[in-house]
Parts: structure tokens; C-alpha cells; sequence
């Protein structure tokens, strides 16, 4: 798995830093997101899948 | 001539369920033209995946008018409030660089490290004042008004003590039965009064809280921040801030008090309470009119043609029941299986103080219940009075005996 994170489309919601927050952080500032794990674990997979689809602002791309 | 068509639904028949005319619409017409409160006509959309395009296609824009407003109230798009709404009527990409300006305030790590153990403590300390007053008591002046403002007070940097005056001059600016001239004099008042509390901030050397970090991010040099749009925020942030999550938390204390199945499993299963919390979102949403947009250039949604300049609401209170998406989306279930709702919107307008609303209601529902076993409402669940005529959906009190 790959991901890919879009800077500019974020609004800085932090859903994706509640469902997977081994893999997701955001910025102290401005609450944009950082991406901790670009190739997580095999095991974070379904989090992550569910944090790309519970982005308001569609700024998760995951590869597989 | 004006078309002739079918009002949206307003009516409520079941105090917590959404009008009964959404199931209908969903199943026959879940995109089609409607007749809205204030008279303008429109697109109304009831599905779950419709409505979530609607908020998340850059082609819809935010900038919209109002179309909850009293019979005959039709206003263009900005003109309808008398404070600056800025990001919450703007486009890309102007509405990102204001929503970052407070963004790293909203972020669930900042609300953990910053205002959980505040909250931790206001709600300890309401719950004694609870224990040592009268046996029944008004739920609403107790818990759900206070916690939400004094949360709102502590992370602008707004005092506390003027809670009375801000919160009645937003009951009357969110109140659909108050005329036009009512509801601006509640603005009005709001707007004074952040203006005031600027003014007072700048000439003390602003110190701490949002409100203040607004400042001097509107004092630096050549800053884009001006005045009009630094108090407009303010305004938003404070009332937008408490009125929500008093409404939220006021409802959900209905809800699990009208549905002994759910209490118990949240009382048999603490850790749940974060599901049970989205599942009341869900299962509630506040939001009880919808949202609208306006479509910037011809599209289709749901395979109906959308005209450039229409308005498109989306009757959040019904795509949150769909049951293409929710099994069963008339009972609240805290086993679930949920990946979004759209209690807080969608899209990069998402609502910015979510992580807060969660907070707030994380806390106050489990304490409360374990604190007061034998918590019962103090009248029949129908006679219960509601705010049927406010933006956000509420009950106006709820007496209950612990």
C-alpha cells in the first residue's frame, strides 16, 4: 500500500488522525495533515482505507 | 408566474425523528425541486451519496442564500447576516486561508491537550452542583448550556460571566419564528459586543485565548485580517460554538433517557462511548433544515440537471437515515458499523468544531448516567417542549429527576 496526501485540498477536519493514528498526524499550526507512515504495515491497511474514505476534503489517495 | 411545488418538509410527527415526508421523497425523488420555508425555489436532495457529492463537488459553491428563513424572507447570498461570515461562504481558495487561521486550535490532539482536562473538571463540578441541589432539575440550565459556553469562553478568551447575554442574543438571531428585525437585533448584539471585547483585548495587549491570537494575526504587517472579517469569525466561533453542542448534548440526554436498550449497553460498555457518541450525531442531526450550495455551472446530481445558479440543500436529517447506507436508520445503534455520517457536513466545510462537540459529549453522557443511575425524565417524553423552529433542533428544557 501506498498513500499519498494532498496538502492544499485539506481542511483540517482530524478525522483521519481518529481512525488511524498510527499512520496520520497534523500540523500544530494550521492542523494540516502529516503523514507519519507512507507504507504502513499490512495491518493498518483497513484503518487507513477507512481513513481515506471518511476525508471530508478527498485528500488521502491510497494506492494498492 | 412562480412554480407551483411541493413545500419542504418541515413538520416533525416523532420528537427525534426527522419529518416523516423525507421517507417518501428518499425512496421517489431524492433530488428534486422544492418549495423552501422562506418561499424560494430550489433542489432538495435526501440521499446519503447524493448529498455528500453535493458537498464535496468543487463545482458547488458555499457562497449561498438563505433558505430556512421565515415565509416571504428571500435574500441574496452574504446579504443575509450583518456580521461577516467569511469561510463559511467562500470558495476555494480564499475560504483555506481563513479556516487555517484556526484549524490547529480544532485539531482532536490540541482539544485533547488543551481543553479536555477543562472540561474534565467543568462537568465534575457541574454534576456536584447537581448532586447537592433539588432532586429534579432542568437538564438544559444545568449541563447542556453551561458546559458548551464556558468550553467556547475558555478557548476564545471570552469571560464567562457575559454567558447570559451572548446566549440569549443567539437564541434570538437562530430563531426561525422571529421576524427578520428581531433576529438582526440578536446579531447585532454579538457584533457589539466582540467588537467591544476586540477593542478591550487590543488595549490591554490582547493576552490569551483564539480571540486574541485573531489579533494579532490582524495587527501584523500587511496582513490580509481585516477588522470586519476578524470580529465576523469571532461572532461565528462564539455563537456557533455553544448553540450546537447545547442542542447536541440536550438531545442525546433525551434519546438515551427514551431508550433504556441503549443506556444500559453504554453503561455495561464504557468503551463504546465513542461509537454511541457518532451514533447520535447521526441518529439526531441537528442541522434540522440541511445545508445549501449553489451550483457555479450547469451539473448533474443524482441524474437530475442542476442549472448554473440554483440552490441545492441537502436534508442532512434525511441522508443520515438512508438506509442504502444505515441498516435499520431509524434506531440508534452503538454496534453500528459506520464509516461517515454527515451530522457535521461534508466536505472542506466540514464542520471546524467537530473535535470539540465530541469532547463536550464524551464526557458529559457517561458521567452523567454513572453519576445518576436512576436519572428519569420528569414528565412524558411527549410533552417534552422542543425548539422546532431553530436552525439547530433542540429541546428547550428537560426536567429530570435524579
Amino acid at each position: 500500500m501506498k498513500i499519498a496526501i494532498e496538502e492544499d485540498k485539506c481542511c483540517g477536519a482530524g478525522q483521519c488522525v481518529l481512525v488511524s493514528p498510527e499512520v496520520f498526524d497534523q500540523r500544530d499550526e494550521d492542523g494540516i495533515v502529516v503523514l507519519l507512515e507512507p507504507n504502513p504495515p499490512q495491518e493498518q491497511y483497513a484503518t487507513v482505507r477507512e481513513a481515506a474514505a471518511v476525508c471530508p476534503a478527498a485528500a488521502i489517495e491510497v494506492h494498492e | 408566474m412562480t412554480e407551483t411545488l411541493p413545500p419542504m418538509p418541515v413538520q416533525r410527527t416523532r420528537p427525534l425523528d426527522p419529518p416523516l415526508e423525507y421517507d417518501q421523497l428518499r425512496e421517489e425523488q431524492p433530488v428534486t425541486r422544492v418549495r423552501f420555508p422562506n418561499g424560494s425555489a430550489g433542489w432538495l436532495v435526501t440521499r446519503f451519496e447524493e448529498g455528500s457529492q453535493v458537498f464535496s463537488d468543487p463545482r458547488m459553491s458555499a457562497r449561498r442564500p438563505r433558505h430556512d428563513t421565515p415565509e416571504g424572507e428571500v435574500s441574496e447570498a452574504g446579504e443575509e447576516a450583518p456580521f461577516n461570515p467569511t469561510f463559511v461562504m467562500m470558495d476555494e481558495p480564499d475560504h483555506s486561508l481563513y479556516r487555517r487561521l484556526l484549524t490547529g486550535r480544532f485539531t482532536p490532539k490540541s482539544v485533547q491537550k488543551n481543553l479536555q482536562p477543562y472540561i474534565d473538571r467543568i462537568v465534575d463540578e457541574h454534576l456536584d452542583a447537581i448532586e447537592a441541589g433539588p432532586e429534579t432539575f432542568d437538564f438544559v440550565q444545568a449541563i447542556a448550556l453551561p458546559i458548551p459556553c464556558l468550553v467556547i469562553c475558555e478557548l476564545l478568551g471570552v469571560p464567562y460571566e457575559d454567558r447570559d447575554g451572548f446566549h440569549h442574543a443567539t437564541e434570538i438571531m437562530m430563531d426561525m419564528a422571529n421576524s427578520r428585525e428581531e433576529r438582526d437585533r440578536g446579531a447585532k448584539w454579538l457584533i457589539d459586543y466582540i467588537t467591544e471585547l476586540v477593542a478591550k483585548k487590543r488595549a490591554t495587549g490582547a493576552g490569551e485565548g483564539l480571540l486574541a491570537e485573531l489579533i494579532r494575526v490582524a495587527d501584523a504587517e500587511g496582513s490580509f485580517l481585516t477588522d470586519d472579517e476578524l470580529i465576523g469569525m469571532g461572532v461565528l466561533l462564539l455563537f456557533a460554538g455553544h448553540d450546537t453542542t447545547a442542542a447536541m448534548m440536550g438531545l442525546s440526554a433525551l434519546t438515551l433517557l427514551t431508550h433504556p436498550e441503549q443506556r444500559q449497553d453504554l453503561a455495561d460498555n464504557p468503551a463504546k462511548i465513542g461509537p454511541a457518541v457518532e451514533e447520535l450525531l447521526r441518529y439526531l442531526t441537528i442541522v434540522q433544515f440541511g445545508l445549501g450550495r449553489v451550483a457555479k455551472e450547469d451539473l448533474e446530481i443524482g441524474g437530475r440537471h442542476i442549472a448554473k445558479g440554483e440552490l441545492v440543500v441537502v436534508a442532512m436529517p434525511a441522508a443520515n437515515r438512508d438506509p442504502r447506507v444505515f441498516d435499520n436508520p431509524d434506531t440508534p445503534d452503538f454496534d453500528r458499523k459506520m464509516t461517515r455520517h454527515l451530522a457535521f457536513g461534508y466536505g472542506v466545510h466540514q464542520c471546524l468544531g467537530q473535535n470539540i462537540a465530541r469532547a463536550e459529549l464524551k464526557t458529559v453522557l457517561p458521567r452523567l448516567f454513572a453519576r445518576f443511575p436512576h436519572l428519569r425524565l420528569a414528565l412524558p417524553a411527549e410533552e417534552v417542549p422542543m425548539d422546532t423552529y431553530g436552525t439547530n433542533y433542540a429541546v428547550k428544557k428537560l426536567m429530570v429527576t435524579r
